[in-house]
């Protein structure tokens, strides 16, 4: 479904990513742990199609489609989705009216037409079950004075309603109390299925005991430094990253 | 060529004023007199002159302007149906160019209307005690002429305790002459204590041709009386107005306002409140959109003159393209003026690198125990949101729109007129999609 290569990008003049591959298959869920500033937010930015960042070389291809020969939208419109880290406030949209945008415009560019509006009530009664959200914060502006928890339970919502074929969640799970946590991964196991995948960034094992992955990968500086299954999170947790970069500077000597 | 011009319209002005029958309004002739002098000494004002300093009017006025001479127009109703917003749920007044139809208005139960020179006839002595009493005829150049000039306009007089039971609509067409005329006309407004008046005033252009509006509105709200006053311009891009409007609270009033400017090529705003006794209550909400090479200026003077009085002002603009702005807010609190609250708020975004904001926030306090707070803000579309719509399909363009109509939402809102409010969506929608249309 997804195949990076060798995918390097900078910031301005600073290269962040330093060659990144990896191979994504539908039905997946791949894990991406590192210490902070380890360049998880930017994959994720660049896959999204952030502005501000350069691909200075590689390749990241979309079930068969160059993915960053697209724009933002279209990407979305490809079935990418980005839970945001920092999600951001939008006074004076709604989220519902948000939504009800957003799905058509990506109904509009599959060659669908418009949703019913029943159907779309339906729809969203549906998924806000599904991650227990409020109709009342759903009527405000978007996450606008949402608590941090609010914030990230908006983000699974909104991926709920898009139904992606691939799910990016940058650290969802930072900010969640254990209920919002246990509710929010339900979400996404429900959402999962053999067609979609799923990439979860995160900084902890206590999310993967939810949504288990099958493949952990460790980025650092820039670069995926070890990848394993389930159980090289659970190493971690224990023994931190030390080891790891230990590894990697005494391969690079 | 550019003194040539405006002599040519300078010229049109003396022809008028020595032809003026002075027996239209006989009564007025020391003060008409009085404008035509301040006009002849001082002329129009220049980019030196500080209350014009950010608004070419020079450049406005040059244009082969031919002064209106207010023939009788023919109308067909049909043409004019398509510029009406909602005949069912608003009483209706035509004004073309200035002109009161009242063939083609409604008949208001509670309320005496009828043109400027009727009112002068049957309303005498109440049209005296008020027509230019309150605006300063020498305020500029503009009022100057239009006191000096103005044989035509609107005149709504509604008596004490009167109710008026929907939202007077009046719709204002502009451009029927051939030529590009120059009008002036004068509003008067008076509603007496414990009575209630809604306005919706809204302009247009009727043809491609330009026009050239010089309007004065005076408005008068008794004790425990109340006014909303709704006004939209949106004339075609070669079209200029300069709108002075003169608002004087009573005792116990409360008087609401929103000016929205959509289309023009140059359009002056002046809203001045005075707000003459005890326990007054004024809103003032604004918004403009300019594009193209559009030119919208408000500049807003509240005076509040005595004490326990409250005013809250809120204004925002958005510039697109090469479209500029000016927003100038004065408050005045003068001595004595003890327990007042004044608030004022202007906040722009710029949507182009060549769009332009001139922002002057002013606050003169001459008395101590008041509450007063007044900010100004310009800044851009935030790129994080933009981003953000995107990454869940939603095309760049609609983005764009999206976050601008939702900047211009806490104006809107408070525009208690819901069908009206419905059709500013839609037109504020209507700019926005063909601007960011690729
Ligand atoms: N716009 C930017 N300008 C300059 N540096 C940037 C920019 N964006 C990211 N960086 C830098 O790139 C590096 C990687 O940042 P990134 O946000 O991808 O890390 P992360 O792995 O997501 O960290 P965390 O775990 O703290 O979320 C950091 O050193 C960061 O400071
Ligand atoms: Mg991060």
């Amino acid at each position: 479904m997804l195949s990076i290569k060798n995918l390097q990008a900078r910031v301005e003049e600073k290269e962040i990513l330093k060659g990144i591959s990896l191979e994504i298959g539908a039905g997946e869920v791949h894990a991406i742990m590192g210490p902070n500033g380890s360049g998880k937010s930017t994959l994720a930015s660049v896959l999204a199609g952030r502005g501000g960042y350069e691909v200075t070389s590689g390749s990241v291809s979309f079930n068969g489609k160059d993915l960053l020969d697209f724009s933002p939208e279209e990407r979305a419109q490809e079935g990418v989705f980005l839970a945001f880290q920092y999600p951001v406030e939008i006074p004076g949209v709604s989220t519902t009216n948000f939504m009800r945008t957003a799905i058509n415009e990506v109904r509009n560019y599959r060659g669908q037409d418009e949703i019913e509006p029943g159907d779309f009530l339906k729809m969203m009664k549906e998924k806000m079950q599904l991650v227990e959200i409020d109709q009342k914060l759903l009527s405000r502006s978007l996450n606008e004075g949402f608590s941090g928890g609010e914030k990230k339970r908006n983000e699974i919502f909104q991926m709920a309603m898009l139904e992606p074929k691939l799910g990016i969640l940058d650290e969802t799970d930072s900010g969640l109390d254990i209920d919002a946590l246990r509710i929010v991964a339900n979400g996404v196991n429900k959402l999962k299925t053999k067609d979609n995948a799923f990439i979860v960034i995160t900084h902890y094992q206590r999310l993967l005991d939810y949504i288990v992955p099958d493949f952990v990968h460790v980025l650092y500086k820039g670069k995926i430094v070890k990848s394993g299954t389930k159980d090289l999170a659970l190493e971690l947790e224990e023994k931190g990253y030390d080891w790891i970069i230990k590894e990697v500077q005494a391969a690079a000597v | 060529m550019e003194t040539l011009i405006q002599t040519t319209l300078q010229n049109q002005f003396i022809a008028a004023w020595q032809q003026a029958p002075i027996d239209v309004m006989p009564a007025l002739n020391a003060e008409r007199t009085k404008g035509f002098e301040f006009f002849m000494e001082k002329g129009f004002p220049t980019l030196k002159d500080e209350e014009w300093k950010y608004t070419n009017i020079q450049s406005a006025l040059k244009k082969n302007w031919v002064l209106n001479a207010h023939n009788n127009i023919e109308i067909d109703f049909n043409d004019i149906k398509q510029y009406i917003i909602n005949q069912e749920e608003h009483h209706l007044l035509l004004l073309i160019d200035g002109k009161f139809y009242p063939e083609y208005s409604s008949k208001i139960p509670g309320a005496h209307i009828c043109s400027l020179q009727e009112a002068y006839q049957v309303h005498h002595e109440l049209f005296m005690q008020y027509f230019s009493k309150q605006l300063s005829t020498a305020f500029n150049a503009f009022t100057a002429l239009n006191t000096a000039l103005a044989n035509e306009g609107l005149f709504i007089y509604v008596p004490k305790n009167t109710i008026i039971n929907k939202p007077i609509e009046i719709l204002n067409l502009n451009g029927f002459e051939e030529e590009d005329v120059f009008t002036h006309s004068r509003n008067l407004i008076i509603i007496e204590s414990s009575a209630e008046l809604s306005l919706l005033q809204h302009s247009h252009s009727f043809q491609e041709n330009a026009t050239f509006t010089n309007v004065v509105s005076e408005c008068f709200v008794g004790a425990q009386g109340k006014l909303n006053y709704h006004t939209l311009q949106l004339e075609n891009a070669d079209s200029c107005t300069v709108n002075t409007v003169q608002i004087v609270q009573e005792k116990d009033s409360l008087c609401n306002t929103s000016s929205i400017t959509l289309g023009g090529k140059m359009v002056r705003n002046d809203l001045n409140f005075r707000l003459v006794d005890k326990n007054c209550e004024s809103h003032l909400y604004g918004l403009y959109l300019p594009a193209g090479k559009e030119h919208f200026d408000h500049h807003t003077f509240v005076d509040h003159a005595s004490p326990n009085c409250y005013s809250n002002e809120f204004y925002k603009g958005i510039m697109m393209e090469q479209g500029t702005a000016v927003f100038n807010g004065k408050i005045i609190v003068r001595e004595g003026a003890q327990k007042t609250n004044a608030f004022q708020s202007n906040k722009n975004i710029l949507l182009s690198s060549e769009a332009k904001i001139d922002t002057k926030p002013q606050l003169e306090i001459f008395a101590d125990d008041v509450k007063c707070s007044h900010g100004a803000t310009v800044g851009q579309l935030d790129e994080e949101a933009l981003f953000y719509l995107q990454s869940r399909g939603i095309g760049k363009d609609k983005a764009y729109a999206l976050l601008v109509s939702a900047f211009a939402q806490d104006v809107l809102q408070q525009i208690a007129l819901t069908t009206y409010k419905t059709y500013l969506e839609n037109l504020i929608e209507h700019k926005l999609k063909s601007m960011f249309k690729d």
